[in-house]
């Protein structure tokens, strides 16, 4: 009798090991989507980890690490990324033009501020747009697909 | 500036130790180059066996006959083979474990180099955001929301 | 039960093929009924596995002898503590042990994820049921430990007994932490793979392990100090690092594993290193089944290695299996590693993390190249030929020197860019504090000018923390108003993972300095008769008794040698010639006294009961004691690493 209960046992653990591991086939009917929170949890951990950059940046000045044009820097640096990710986070698609955030455009060559659609900078005089040879859209330098029709620009 | 005192105790109260007396360094120093004849897992300076023990007797007598250094390791290779001397000498292929660590860290450096040359130039330099571009009300929001989180 | 035992760990074989076979078809189509009966199935098969595990430990505890491994590990005198160290102390246990803490990991992340990483979790349990499957099958079909005994058999005596060796209590949990710290990279490296595939390489599968990487990392730290300490305690020669194959196996994941803990840092930061970061954890991994092979193949001879057996072909396989794998998938997804890789300044906190990884890959290569150079020079040459520890010694101490440097430069740097201005001021008190060291060595006559330099930049990196925990105390003095350890505890709790790190740094720096005794040893062999003495440095030893005590598993010869300093006696020392009788083999008993920060050390050769002559060696060995103690700290730092800040809580609550 005792040598049949090691196999009795094993045979139950096994059968109903094999019953749970099937149950998902039995109970769920169709395929289990893909949970749509990944995304933003994401986010929010980059969020998170911006906070704690900036706050970081924050003692840093305080403690006398890093001087203050250095500081001035990194937290401009550092608040932009997190206005694009809280847009994000609100829903919004693309990361420009939010409400949070107001841009002005500078001159990729001075900083200086310049005008939306103006083709040279009124600072310095380097090229700030050129239009797209195929589409005729407007183009920013160092694109290398024209964002309308998806030509190549690199000539 | 207290673990800098400390420091300084630590390091008076090693200093005051001298390093091995009693024994001759040339032994010591040989102690550490030939491995024990018994199992070859540790130089006859860290084994203890009668094998171990042997050798270090016979190293003080070869030491006290005069031998050099040279000389008694090439009489142990001549009786045990190479696989008696704690690291290879540096000759022929045997060279290479010398050379290939250093070399290793010369490459590394170089590469690093080259590597940090490239993505700290002007060209790939990131283009640092306009300051006044925020508004005021995105300052205040983020800033409630870090003291929120307790960050 | 030992029908129990063998047929659990073929269900846990049988349940992780099944899993790999729902985690394949989820590959093809994502249909999540698969997922989840793929993750159960897991799951069911790490539970067999522990099953089968409590099987062997129950069979070693009651001394079953109709095992063939209870009679080989373990006797019916062994004491019973050492009966579970039985589990670990052959090939066959040692694997299924292997399987059982993978089991537990497979357990534990799968109920830790139950609502998190969905996206990650299918390819990350297909990996480990991957690693899982090869040491189940090794396990069932080469190493069985469920063995019987061939019928017929007589046995003399009750069991061979455990190695009297590893009858010490630091061998109770040595290798079990050690485990812990090698299969736990398998977590770190399934994610590195599953973000792969997923193309998911941004920091989420980084922040989602930093957990799992602390961890293993903490625990491999920890076994190899505590490998140290046996060393120490228990083989007698008075060292505890002796550069054995096994030692520096253990000690390269260790290395590559401290690299990625610090490069992860910057992608955390920066979104850069995307291809690093994966390679990294990659090699880490590739490194602990290496070292596996190292120990079970005989391939190299080592003083830990287990019988040679033919298995090394097995591990071999599943070492290139890997390597061709993590190639291939790389390659697979080489478009994804093109990632905006852009710094500011050479003098940044970045370019500090880039060095150190550097001189870490460079220093476990180093190792690398020198554990494993015996079989290429036989190769090619042969000969065979012995590397060493002083051959180690010689080419290790300028990498741990300049790693102990950058330990300090690099948190003195600022990210992203330092000025002139910043690095000035970060950098004189270090400066001054290296230097006065420096200064104060030469002048002080001390030999060894790798101790100088050691203990000036050790000098360095302590008054860069110090300052830096000054300054930070400061600061949130006066932006918060509070007292000064109120202050202390806001400011870690903060910024964990940075003071966390100090503090890892500070345990690192005190090892260190407790590396540089071993210049300081002095040591005597001797022979004494009852009642006589000898001095060494301050030092007065007596030897005041020898007798022979008969213990349940081994017979002890033991002397009692007192040791005296300005006439006080301060300490008795017991040092012990064992012979046990289970397994016929002698044994030594070190006896040590810490005087300070002196260790006395002394070791019974043997005596003669007749002529009552002894003979015995004495050491003393200065600041080994502070190895333990910057162990210690390490941990301590660590943890303060691991757990969670009070930020992390609320953004839990918030998030679900």
């Amino acid at each position: 009798m005792e040598h049949l209960i090691a196999p009795l046992l094993l045979f139950l653990a096994f059968t109903s090991a094999a019953y749970y591991i099937l149950l998902p086939f039995l109970t769920v009917t169709g395929p289990v989507t893909e949970n749509a929170s990944v995304e933003s949890n994401a986010l929010q951990l980059r969020k998170m980890s911006l906070y704690k950059q900036i706050r970081e940046a924050e003692f840093d000045q305080e403690m006398g690490l890093i001087d203050s044009e250095d500081y001035e820097r990194t937290r401009t640096d550092l608040l932009a990324e997190t206005a694009v990710v809280i847009h994000r986070l609100e829903g919004g698609s693309d990361p420009v033009q939010t409400t949070a955030l107001h841009t002005q455009p500078t001159c990729p060559n001075c900083d200086d501020p310049i005008t939306p659609g103006v083709k040279f900078c009124s600072n310095c005089g380097s090229q700030l747009a050129a239009s797209c040879p195929q589409c005729g859209s407007s183009t920013v330098p160092g694109d290398r697909f024209c964002s309308s029709c998806g030509r190549g620009l690199l000539e | 500036m207290k673990g800098f005192t400390a420091l300084v105790t630590i390091f008076s109260l090693v200093a005051v130790l001298p390093a091995q007396e009693a024994k001759n360094p040339l032994q010591r120093e040989l102690e550490y180059e030939i491995m024990a004849p018994c199992c070859y897992g540790s130089p006859v300076g860290d084994h203890e066996s009668e094998a171990a023990q042997q050798v270090k007797v016979q190293i003080a007598q070869l030491l006290a006959e005069g031998k050099t250094k040279e000389e008694i390791l090439d009489m142990y290779v001549a009786i045990y083979g190479e696989r008696i001397l704690a690291r290879p000498r540096a000759q022929g292929f045997n060279l290479m474990a010398y050379i290939v660590p250093p070399l290793l860290l010369v490459v590394g450096g170089l590469f690093l180099f080259y590597y940090l040359n490239r993505v700290t130039s002007p060209a790939a330099r990131p283009v640092s955001a306009n300051r006044e571009s925020y508004s005021d009300e995105f300052f205040s929001k983020i800033e409630k929301e870090m003291k929120e989180l307790d960050i | 039960m030992i029908t129990l035992g063998a047929y659990s760990l073929q269900l846990g074989f049988l349940f992780a093929l099944v899993s790999l076979g729902f985690g394949g078809w989820t590959l093809a189509r994502d249909d999540g009924r698969f997922q989840v009966a793929a993750q159960r199935a897991l799951v069911i098969s790490s539970g067999f596995v522990l099953l089968a595990t409590a099987v062997l430990v129950q069979q070693l505890l009651i001394s079953n002898l109709d095992l063939e491994y209870v009679v080989r590990y373990s006797s019916v005198e062994t004491p019973t503590m050492y009966k579970f160290a039985g589990l670990w102390a052959g090939m066959e246990g040692s694997l299924l042990f292997w399987s059982a803490i993978l089991a537990i990991y497979i357990v534990l992340i799968n109920f830790l994820n139950r609502q998190r990483n969905q996206t990650l979790m299918p390819l990350v349990n297909i990996v480990l049921g991957i690693i899982l499957l090869f040491f189940l099958l090794v396990n069932i079909f080469f190493e069985n430990p469920f063995t019987l005994l061939p019928p017929g058999t007589i046995l003399q005596g009750s069991g061979m007994g455990l190695n009297p060796l590893l009858q010490h209590p630091v061998m109770l949990i040595h290798p079990p932490i050690l485990y812990l710290g090698y299969v736990g990279f398998a977590i770190p490296f399934a994610f590195a793979v599953a973000a792969l595939i997923r193309r998911r390489l941004d920091a989420t599968w980084i922040r989602s392990t930093r957990r799992w990487t602390l961890i293993p990392w903490l625990f491999l730290g920890v076994g190899i100090i505590l490998g140290g300490m046996w060393a120490y305690v228990e083989l007698g020669w008075g060292g505890y690092w002796s550069w054995d194959p096994v030692e520096n196996a253990s000690l390269l994941p260790w290395l590559t594993g401290t690299a990625y803990l610090h490069s992860v840092i910057i992608q955390e930061k920066k979104n850069m290193l995307r291809l690093w970061n994966v390679i990294l954890i990659m090699i880490t991994f590739i490194l602990t089944i290496f070292g596996t092979y190292i120990t079970r193949s005989g391939i190299i001879s080592s003083v830990h290695a287990f019988a040679a057996t033919d298995l090394g072909i097995w591990f071999f396989g599943f070492v290139v299996f890997t390597i061709v794998a993590c190639v291939g998938l790389i390659l697979l997804r080489w478009d994804e590693f093109a990632s905006p890789n852009r710094l500011e300044s050479f003098t940044s906190r970045e370019s500090g993390f880039l060095f150190n990884n550097m001189v870490f890959l460079a220093l476990t290569l180093a190792v690398l190249w020198g554990t494993m150079f015996p079989v290429l020079s036989e190769a090619v040459r042969g000969a065979k030929i012995t590397v060493g520890s002083p051959y180690f010694n010689r080419i290790t101490t300028p990498m741990g020197l300049i790693l102990l440097a950058l330990m300090g430069i690099g948190p003195l740097l600022a990210w992203r860019k330092t000025s002139n201005a910043t690095i000035k001021r970060n950098f004189i008190w270090p400066g001054v504090g290296a230097v006065v060291v420096l200064v104060t060595g030469l002048a002080m006559g001390v030999s060894s000018i790798y101790v100088v330099v050691t203990l000036a930049l050790a000098s360095f990196v302590l008054v860069g923390i110090v300052l830096e925990l000054a300054r930070g105390i400061a600061a949130r003095r006066r932006i918060a108003g509070e007292g000064m350890l109120t202050a202390l505890l806001n400011m870690v709790d903060k910024n964990r993972s940075r003071y966390g790190g100090y503090t890892v740094h500070l345990g690192i720096l005190i090892m260190f300095i407790g590396f540089t005794g071993k210049a300081f040893t002095v040591e005597q062999d001797m022979t004494l008769r009852e009642g006589e003495k000898t001095q060494l440095k301050d030092y007065v030893f007596t030897l005041q008794h020898h007798y022979i005590e008969k213990r349940p598993n081994h017979i002890a010869k033991v002397i009692d040698l007192t040791v005296a300093k300005d006439e006080h006696i301060i300490a008795t020392l017991s040092p012990e010639k064992r012979f046990y009788t289970d397994s016929d083999q002698p044994n030594t008993e070190v006896a040590i006294f810490s005087h300070g920060l002196i260790d006395l050390y002394a070791i019974l050769g043997d005596f003669d009961q007749e002529t009552g002559v002894a003979v015995l060696k004495i050491m003393i060995n200065p600041l080994v004691q502070l190895i333990w103690l910057g162990g210690i700290i390490m941990v301590l730092g660590t943890i303060i690493a691991i757990l969670p800040s009070r930020a992390d809580r609320k953004l839990q609550e918030k998030l679900t």
